[in-house]
Protein backbone atom coordinates (compact mmCIF):
# COMPACT_ATOMS: atom_id res chain seq x y z
CA UNK A 1 0.00 0.00 0.00
CA UNK A 2 1.22 3.66 -0.93
CA UNK A 3 2.49 5.51 -3.37
CA UNK A 4 4.18 8.93 -3.89
CA UNK A 5 3.69 11.23 -6.90
CA UNK A 6 6.56 14.10 -7.87
CA UNK A 7 6.95 16.37 -10.50
CA UNK A 8 10.21 17.01 -12.44
CA UNK A 9 10.06 20.41 -14.12
CA UNK A 10 11.03 20.12 -17.95
CA UNK A 11 13.00 22.45 -19.38
CA UNK A 12 15.70 24.09 -16.75
CA UNK A 13 15.33 21.66 -14.08
CA UNK A 14 17.52 18.25 -14.15
CA UNK A 15 16.36 15.14 -13.98
CA UNK A 16 19.33 14.10 -11.85
CA UNK A 17 20.45 16.92 -10.42
CA UNK A 18 22.09 18.63 -13.74
CA UNK A 19 20.37 20.68 -16.58
CA UNK A 20 18.04 18.64 -18.23
CA UNK A 21 18.57 19.37 -21.75
CA UNK A 22 16.13 17.71 -24.20
CA UNK A 23 17.97 16.30 -27.12
CA UNK A 24 21.17 15.68 -25.08
CA UNK A 25 21.35 11.68 -24.53
CA UNK A 26 24.17 12.27 -22.31
CA UNK A 27 21.57 13.09 -19.46
CA UNK A 28 22.04 9.95 -17.88
CA UNK A 29 22.23 9.92 -14.69
CA UNK A 30 24.64 8.06 -12.64
CA UNK A 31 24.08 6.91 -8.49
CA UNK A 32 25.66 10.37 -7.41
CA UNK A 33 23.99 12.52 -9.13
CA UNK A 34 20.80 10.64 -7.95
CA UNK A 35 21.55 11.22 -4.49
CA UNK A 36 22.04 15.00 -5.86
CA UNK A 37 18.07 14.72 -7.15
CA UNK A 38 17.09 13.78 -3.89
CA UNK A 39 18.25 16.27 -1.57
CA UNK A 40 16.59 18.92 -4.23
CA UNK A 41 13.25 16.80 -3.54
CA UNK A 42 13.77 17.72 0.45
CA UNK A 43 11.57 20.74 -0.06
CA UNK A 44 9.13 19.78 -2.09
CA UNK A 45 5.88 18.74 -1.74
CA UNK A 46 4.38 15.65 -2.92
CA UNK A 47 0.82 14.68 -3.04
CA UNK A 48 0.89 11.00 -1.74
CA UNK A 49 -2.09 8.36 -2.17
CA UNK A 50 -2.53 5.00 -0.69
CA UNK A 51 -4.48 2.30 -2.37
CA UNK A 52 -5.62 -1.31 -0.92
CA UNK A 53 -6.51 0.03 2.30
CA UNK A 54 -9.82 0.13 4.80
CA UNK A 55 -10.25 3.60 5.83
CA UNK A 56 -11.55 3.92 9.33
CA UNK A 57 -15.35 4.60 7.80
CA UNK A 58 -15.20 0.78 6.66
CA UNK A 59 -14.41 1.36 3.29
CA UNK A 60 -11.82 -0.31 0.87
CA UNK A 61 -10.43 2.54 -0.81
CA UNK A 62 -7.90 2.07 -3.97
CA UNK A 63 -6.66 6.08 -3.94
CA UNK A 64 -6.71 7.58 -0.51
CA UNK A 65 -4.52 10.62 0.93
CA UNK A 66 -1.71 9.28 2.75
CA UNK A 67 -2.10 12.28 4.88
CA UNK A 68 -5.62 11.91 5.98
CA UNK A 69 -6.61 15.12 3.69
CA UNK A 70 -8.79 14.20 0.50
CA UNK A 71 -8.40 17.63 -0.56
CA UNK A 72 -4.93 18.05 0.27
CA UNK A 73 -3.00 15.44 -0.23
CA UNK A 74 0.72 17.23 -0.43
CA UNK A 75 3.29 16.08 1.98
CA UNK A 76 6.73 17.88 2.21
CA UNK A 77 10.00 15.71 1.38
CA UNK A 78 10.75 12.55 1.36
CA UNK A 79 10.41 12.81 5.34
CA UNK A 80 6.74 13.83 4.50
CA UNK A 81 6.06 10.80 2.93
CA UNK A 82 7.20 8.32 5.10
CA UNK A 83 5.22 10.23 8.46
CA UNK A 84 2.56 10.25 6.37
CA UNK A 85 2.35 6.40 5.84
CA UNK A 86 3.46 6.23 9.51
CA UNK A 87 0.52 7.83 10.38
CA UNK A 88 -1.59 5.54 7.94
CA UNK A 89 -0.67 2.48 8.89
CA UNK A 90 -2.57 3.44 12.52
CA UNK A 91 -5.76 4.68 10.76
CA UNK A 92 -5.99 2.34 7.52
CA UNK A 93 -6.11 -1.12 7.81
CA UNK A 94 -4.05 -2.83 4.57
CA UNK A 95 -6.70 -4.51 2.23
CA UNK A 96 -7.23 -6.28 -0.94
CA UNK A 97 -7.74 -6.51 -3.42
CA UNK A 98 -4.15 -4.14 -5.55
CA UNK A 99 -5.50 -1.35 -8.15
CA UNK A 100 -3.18 0.76 -9.80
CA UNK A 101 -5.77 1.78 -12.48
CA UNK A 102 -7.17 4.83 -10.26
CA UNK A 103 -3.88 5.90 -8.71
CA UNK A 104 -2.43 6.31 -12.35
CA UNK A 105 -5.73 7.52 -13.44
CA UNK A 106 -4.98 10.76 -10.63
CA UNK A 107 -1.87 11.14 -11.97
CA UNK A 108 -2.53 11.45 -15.15
CA UNK A 109 -5.13 13.73 -14.31
CA UNK A 110 -3.04 16.10 -12.40
CA UNK A 111 -0.44 16.02 -15.50
CA UNK A 112 -3.18 16.92 -17.85
CA UNK A 113 -4.39 19.46 -15.72
CA UNK A 114 -0.68 20.53 -15.93
CA UNK A 115 -0.78 21.16 -19.35
CA UNK A 116 -4.33 23.29 -19.73
CA UNK A 117 -2.50 25.57 -17.33
CA UNK A 118 0.52 25.71 -19.91
CA UNK A 119 2.94 24.53 -17.08
CA UNK A 120 6.10 22.76 -18.49
CA UNK A 121 6.53 20.03 -15.95
CA UNK A 122 6.91 16.43 -16.22
CA UNK A 123 5.67 13.88 -13.41
CA UNK A 124 6.60 10.92 -11.80
CA UNK A 125 4.52 8.58 -10.45
CA UNK A 126 6.39 6.59 -7.66
CA UNK A 127 4.34 3.13 -6.69
CA UNK A 128 5.19 1.16 -4.02
CA UNK A 129 3.60 -2.44 -3.76
CA UNK A 130 4.11 -5.68 -2.38
CA UNK A 131 0.89 -7.47 -3.75
CA UNK A 132 -0.21 -9.22 -7.13
CA UNK A 133 -2.31 -6.63 -9.39
CA UNK A 134 -6.34 -7.67 -9.51
CA UNK A 135 -6.71 -4.94 -12.21
CA UNK A 136 -4.03 -5.87 -14.98
CA UNK A 137 -6.50 -4.96 -17.61
CA UNK A 138 -7.63 -1.68 -16.29
CA UNK A 139 -3.67 -0.70 -15.06
CA UNK A 140 -3.15 -1.39 -18.93
CA UNK A 141 -6.02 0.66 -20.46
CA UNK A 142 -4.71 3.63 -17.37
CA UNK A 143 -1.38 3.79 -18.58
CA UNK A 144 -1.78 3.69 -22.13
CA UNK A 145 -4.25 6.28 -21.97
CA UNK A 146 -1.70 8.28 -20.16
CA UNK A 147 1.17 7.44 -22.71
CA UNK A 148 0.95 10.41 -24.51
CA UNK A 149 1.30 12.76 -21.48
CA UNK A 150 4.00 14.38 -19.44
CA UNK A 151 4.16 11.26 -17.13
CA UNK A 152 6.58 8.10 -16.00
CA UNK A 153 5.30 5.75 -13.84
CA UNK A 154 8.21 3.91 -11.35
CA UNK A 155 7.14 0.60 -9.83
CA UNK A 156 9.10 -0.90 -6.56
CA UNK A 157 7.77 -4.06 -6.06
CA UNK A 158 8.47 -5.40 -2.05
CA UNK A 159 8.37 -8.73 -1.19
CA UNK A 160 8.30 -12.04 -2.71
CA UNK A 161 5.26 -11.80 -4.55
CA UNK A 162 5.02 -12.75 -8.46
CA UNK A 163 5.77 -9.81 -10.17
CA UNK A 164 5.72 -10.81 -13.80
CA UNK A 165 2.59 -8.54 -14.49
CA UNK A 166 5.06 -5.66 -13.70
CA UNK A 167 7.00 -7.11 -15.96
CA UNK A 168 4.41 -7.17 -18.83
CA UNK A 169 3.91 -3.49 -18.23
CA UNK A 170 7.31 -2.51 -18.04
CA UNK A 171 7.19 -3.84 -22.30
CA UNK A 172 11.09 -3.85 -22.07
CA UNK A 173 10.45 -7.09 -24.50
CA UNK A 174 9.47 -4.50 -27.28
CA UNK A 175 5.77 -5.33 -27.35
CA UNK A 176 3.90 -2.31 -26.92
CA UNK A 177 1.27 -2.17 -24.53
CA UNK A 178 -2.01 -2.56 -25.41
CA UNK A 179 -5.83 -1.59 -24.30
CA UNK A 180 -8.66 -3.59 -24.42
CA UNK A 181 -9.60 -1.40 -27.52
CA UNK A 182 -6.55 -1.51 -29.64
CA UNK A 183 -5.06 1.70 -28.40
CA UNK A 184 -1.43 1.07 -28.48
CA UNK A 185 1.04 3.11 -25.92
CA UNK A 186 2.59 5.91 -27.28
CA UNK A 187 5.88 5.46 -25.33
CA UNK A 188 6.67 2.72 -22.60
CA UNK A 189 6.01 5.25 -19.21
CA UNK A 190 6.60 2.07 -16.94
CA UNK A 191 9.95 1.19 -14.97
CA UNK A 192 9.73 -1.68 -12.55
CA UNK A 193 12.14 -2.62 -9.97
CA UNK A 194 11.82 -5.59 -7.63
CA UNK A 195 13.53 -5.08 -4.19
CA UNK A 196 14.50 -8.32 -4.00
CA UNK A 197 16.99 -8.05 -7.01
CA UNK A 198 18.38 -4.91 -5.24
CA UNK A 199 18.57 -6.70 -1.76
CA UNK A 200 20.19 -9.79 -3.26
CA UNK A 201 23.38 -6.67 -4.74
CA UNK A 202 22.19 -7.73 -7.94
CA UNK A 203 21.26 -4.12 -9.29
CA UNK A 204 21.36 -0.58 -7.49
CA UNK A 205 18.40 0.91 -6.24
CA UNK A 206 18.45 3.92 -7.81
CA UNK A 207 20.31 3.01 -10.84
CA UNK A 208 17.47 0.54 -12.14
CA UNK A 209 14.61 2.96 -10.43
CA UNK A 210 16.23 6.18 -12.95
CA UNK A 211 17.25 4.05 -15.67
CA UNK A 212 14.79 4.32 -18.01
CA UNK A 213 13.59 7.63 -16.88
CA UNK A 214 15.88 10.14 -19.09
CA UNK A 215 14.98 8.29 -22.36
CA UNK A 216 11.15 8.53 -20.94
CA UNK A 217 11.57 12.11 -20.13
CA UNK A 218 13.41 13.11 -23.44
CA UNK A 219 11.28 11.01 -25.72
CA UNK A 220 7.82 12.87 -24.87
CA UNK A 221 10.52 16.41 -25.03
CA UNK A 222 12.23 15.41 -28.21
CA UNK A 223 8.91 14.06 -29.91
CA UNK A 224 7.20 17.33 -29.46
CA UNK A 225 10.45 19.79 -29.97
CA UNK A 226 10.79 20.90 -26.82
CA UNK A 227 13.86 22.45 -26.21
CA UNK A 228 15.22 24.18 -22.84
CA UNK A 229 14.51 27.54 -22.37
CA UNK A 230 11.99 27.45 -25.89
CA UNK A 231 9.00 29.30 -24.31
CA UNK A 232 7.94 32.87 -24.23
CA UNK A 233 5.17 34.21 -22.24
CA UNK A 234 2.57 33.44 -25.53
CA UNK A 235 3.72 30.56 -26.64
CA UNK A 236 2.26 27.19 -25.74
CA UNK A 237 4.39 24.88 -24.22
CA UNK A 238 3.66 21.92 -26.11
CA UNK B 1 -24.00 23.45 -32.44
CA UNK B 2 -20.57 22.78 -32.09
CA UNK B 3 -18.15 21.62 -34.64
CA UNK B 4 -14.56 20.68 -33.95
CA UNK B 5 -12.10 21.65 -36.37
CA UNK B 6 -9.34 18.52 -36.23
CA UNK B 7 -5.72 18.62 -37.63
CA UNK B 8 -5.05 14.85 -38.20
CA UNK B 9 -1.31 13.73 -39.44
CA UNK B 10 -1.28 10.12 -40.85
CA UNK B 11 2.42 9.58 -39.43
CA UNK B 12 3.41 5.90 -40.43
CA UNK B 13 2.51 2.53 -39.53
CA UNK B 14 4.44 -0.70 -38.35
CA UNK B 15 4.26 -4.32 -39.07
CA UNK B 16 1.34 -4.28 -41.73
CA UNK B 17 0.65 -7.73 -43.17
CA UNK B 18 -1.13 -9.01 -46.14
CA UNK B 19 -4.90 -9.81 -44.77
CA UNK B 20 -4.60 -13.53 -46.78
CA UNK B 21 -1.70 -14.89 -45.60
CA UNK B 22 -0.07 -12.33 -42.81
CA UNK B 23 3.15 -12.16 -44.79
CA UNK B 24 4.68 -8.95 -44.53
CA UNK B 25 3.20 -5.92 -46.76
CA UNK B 26 5.08 -5.47 -50.25
CA UNK B 27 2.78 -3.40 -51.69
CA UNK B 28 2.91 0.36 -51.56
CA UNK B 29 0.15 1.66 -48.43
CA UNK B 30 -1.78 4.38 -48.53
CA UNK B 31 -3.96 5.92 -45.02
CA UNK B 32 -7.48 7.10 -45.12
CA UNK B 33 -9.15 9.06 -42.85
CA UNK B 34 -12.88 8.94 -42.89
CA UNK B 35 -15.36 11.04 -40.55
CA UNK B 36 -18.34 9.89 -39.48
CA UNK B 37 -21.19 12.35 -40.38
CA UNK B 38 -20.74 11.02 -43.97
CA UNK B 39 -19.29 8.09 -45.30
CA UNK B 40 -17.92 10.03 -48.35
CA UNK B 41 -16.42 12.48 -46.42
CA UNK B 42 -12.99 10.54 -46.96
CA UNK B 43 -9.00 12.10 -47.21
CA UNK B 44 -6.39 10.13 -48.26
CA UNK B 45 -2.57 9.84 -48.35
CA UNK B 46 -0.60 9.55 -51.58
CA UNK B 47 0.96 6.30 -51.91
CA UNK B 48 3.95 5.09 -49.90
CA UNK B 49 6.95 5.48 -51.78
CA UNK B 50 8.98 2.81 -50.68
CA UNK B 51 6.41 0.32 -50.54
CA UNK B 52 6.59 -2.14 -47.23
CA UNK B 53 5.06 -3.39 -43.97
CA UNK B 54 6.47 -0.26 -42.59
CA UNK B 55 5.24 2.70 -44.43
CA UNK B 56 5.88 6.30 -43.90
CA UNK B 57 3.61 9.52 -45.09
CA UNK B 58 3.57 12.29 -42.51
CA UNK B 59 0.33 14.09 -44.46
CA UNK B 60 -1.48 16.48 -42.78
CA UNK B 61 -5.33 16.64 -43.09
CA UNK B 62 -7.79 19.13 -41.37
CA UNK B 63 -11.66 17.98 -40.72
CA UNK B 64 -14.11 18.88 -39.32
CA UNK B 65 -16.40 17.06 -36.79
CA UNK B 66 -19.89 17.85 -35.52
CA UNK B 67 -19.67 17.51 -31.47
CA UNK B 68 -21.79 14.35 -31.33
CA UNK B 69 -19.22 12.64 -33.68
CA UNK B 70 -17.81 10.12 -31.23
CA UNK B 71 -14.92 8.77 -33.85
CA UNK B 72 -13.24 8.91 -36.60
CA UNK B 73 -11.65 5.92 -38.82
CA UNK B 74 -8.39 5.76 -40.27
CA UNK B 75 -7.88 2.55 -42.60
CA UNK B 76 -4.90 1.70 -44.71
CA UNK B 77 -5.00 0.38 -47.98
CA UNK B 78 -2.35 -1.95 -49.84
CA UNK B 79 -2.60 -0.01 -53.12
CA UNK B 80 -5.66 1.65 -54.27
CA UNK B 81 -8.19 -1.45 -53.89
CA UNK B 82 -7.73 -3.73 -51.18
CA UNK B 83 -7.87 -2.49 -47.59
CA UNK B 84 -6.02 -3.85 -45.23
CA UNK B 85 -7.33 -2.57 -41.49
CA UNK B 86 -9.36 -0.02 -40.09
CA UNK B 87 -8.60 1.87 -36.43
CA UNK B 88 -11.39 3.63 -34.70
CA UNK B 89 -9.89 6.52 -33.62
CA UNK B 90 -12.81 7.68 -30.51
CA UNK B 91 -12.98 11.49 -29.88
CA UNK B 92 -12.81 11.17 -26.66
CA UNK B 93 -8.61 9.87 -27.08
CA UNK B 94 -8.35 13.97 -28.25
CA UNK B 95 -11.07 15.97 -27.07
CA UNK B 96 -12.95 16.47 -24.02
CA UNK B 97 -11.01 14.53 -21.68
CA UNK B 98 -7.75 15.52 -19.50
CA UNK B 99 -5.81 17.21 -22.33
CA UNK B 100 -6.64 20.55 -23.51
CA UNK B 101 -8.03 21.84 -26.98
CA UNK B 102 -4.71 22.48 -28.83
CA UNK B 103 -2.53 20.10 -27.35
CA UNK B 104 -0.57 17.73 -29.98
CA UNK B 105 -1.81 14.32 -29.35
CA UNK B 106 0.24 11.12 -30.65
CA UNK B 107 -2.13 8.12 -30.66
CA UNK B 108 -1.34 4.89 -32.06
CA UNK B 109 -3.64 1.99 -32.54
CA UNK B 110 -3.80 -1.57 -33.60
CA UNK B 111 -5.44 -2.32 -37.19
CA UNK B 112 -8.66 -4.30 -37.52
CA UNK B 113 -9.48 -6.29 -40.48
CA UNK B 114 -12.78 -6.70 -41.35
CA UNK B 115 -13.23 -10.39 -39.88
CA UNK B 116 -11.96 -8.68 -36.44
CA UNK B 117 -8.07 -9.77 -36.65
CA UNK B 118 -5.96 -7.80 -35.17
CA UNK B 119 -2.77 -6.24 -37.81
CA UNK B 120 0.08 -3.83 -37.83
CA UNK B 121 -0.06 -0.58 -35.98
CA UNK B 122 -1.09 2.98 -37.73
CA UNK B 123 0.62 6.16 -36.02
CA UNK B 124 -1.28 9.70 -35.69
CA UNK B 125 -0.85 12.96 -34.06
CA UNK B 126 -4.64 14.75 -33.56
CA UNK B 127 -4.77 17.87 -32.58
CA UNK B 128 -8.25 20.18 -32.11
CA UNK B 129 -7.59 23.05 -33.53
CA UNK B 130 -10.79 25.05 -33.26
CA UNK B 131 -14.07 25.21 -32.40
CA UNK B 132 -16.43 26.64 -34.83
CA UNK B 133 -19.96 27.52 -32.99
CA UNK B 134 -23.05 28.17 -34.78
CA UNK B 135 -25.95 30.05 -33.19
CA UNK B 136 -29.28 29.41 -34.53
CA UNK B 137 -31.53 31.74 -32.27
CA UNK B 138 -30.07 34.97 -34.31
CA UNK B 139 -29.46 36.94 -31.28
CA UNK B 140 -25.65 37.19 -31.50
CA UNK B 141 -24.67 34.78 -28.94
CA UNK B 142 -21.20 33.43 -29.51
CA UNK B 143 -17.93 32.54 -29.00
CA UNK B 144 -15.07 31.05 -30.54
CA UNK B 145 -12.43 29.13 -28.04
CA UNK B 146 -8.49 29.85 -28.61
CA UNK B 147 -6.10 27.26 -29.18
CA UNK B 148 -3.10 27.89 -26.88
CA UNK B 149 -0.23 29.30 -29.14
CA UNK B 150 -2.34 30.63 -31.60
CA UNK B 151 -4.47 33.62 -31.80
CA UNK B 152 -7.78 32.70 -32.75
CA UNK B 153 -10.42 35.36 -33.44
CA UNK B 154 -14.30 34.36 -33.74
CA UNK B 155 -15.76 36.48 -35.97
CA UNK B 156 -19.35 36.67 -36.56
CA UNK B 157 -20.10 35.70 -40.10
CA UNK B 158 -24.04 36.56 -41.43
CA UNK B 159 -25.46 33.77 -43.54
CA UNK B 160 -27.22 35.76 -46.50
CA UNK B 161 -30.01 33.21 -46.78
CA UNK B 162 -31.19 32.96 -43.04
CA UNK B 163 -30.44 35.99 -41.54
CA UNK B 164 -31.61 34.56 -38.29
CA UNK B 165 -28.67 32.30 -38.48
CA UNK B 166 -25.22 33.23 -37.29
CA UNK B 167 -21.92 31.28 -37.56
CA UNK B 168 -18.59 32.13 -36.27
CA UNK B 169 -15.77 31.32 -37.98
CA UNK B 170 -12.25 31.16 -37.03
CA UNK B 171 -9.33 33.08 -38.06
CA UNK B 172 -6.45 31.86 -37.34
Amino acid sequence: MGCGFSDIKGGQQAVGGTPARPGDTAADPGPNEAVVLFNKLRDKYFPSWGFGGRLPSGVVSHCFSLNGNESKPEVVGVDGILNAYASAIYNVSLAGPTLFGQVINKAAEIAGYSLSRYERKYFVLLIITDGVLTDLAETKNALVRASDLPLSVLIVGVGNADFSQMEELDADNGRRLQNSEGRVATRDIVQFVPMREVNAGQISVVQSLLEELPEQFLTFMRRRDIKPNSTSMTQAPY
Amino acid sequence: MSIKVVEITLISCEGLTTPDNHRPLKKHARGVIRTPQSASVVRSTSLDRHGGAYPRWDERFTVEMPAWARWLDVEVWSGMERLIGTARVPASDFSGGIVPDGYLNFLSYRLREGNGEFNGIVNVSVRVVGRKLESRNGAGFGCALGVPGRVVTGIPVSNTNSPSKTTFKNVV
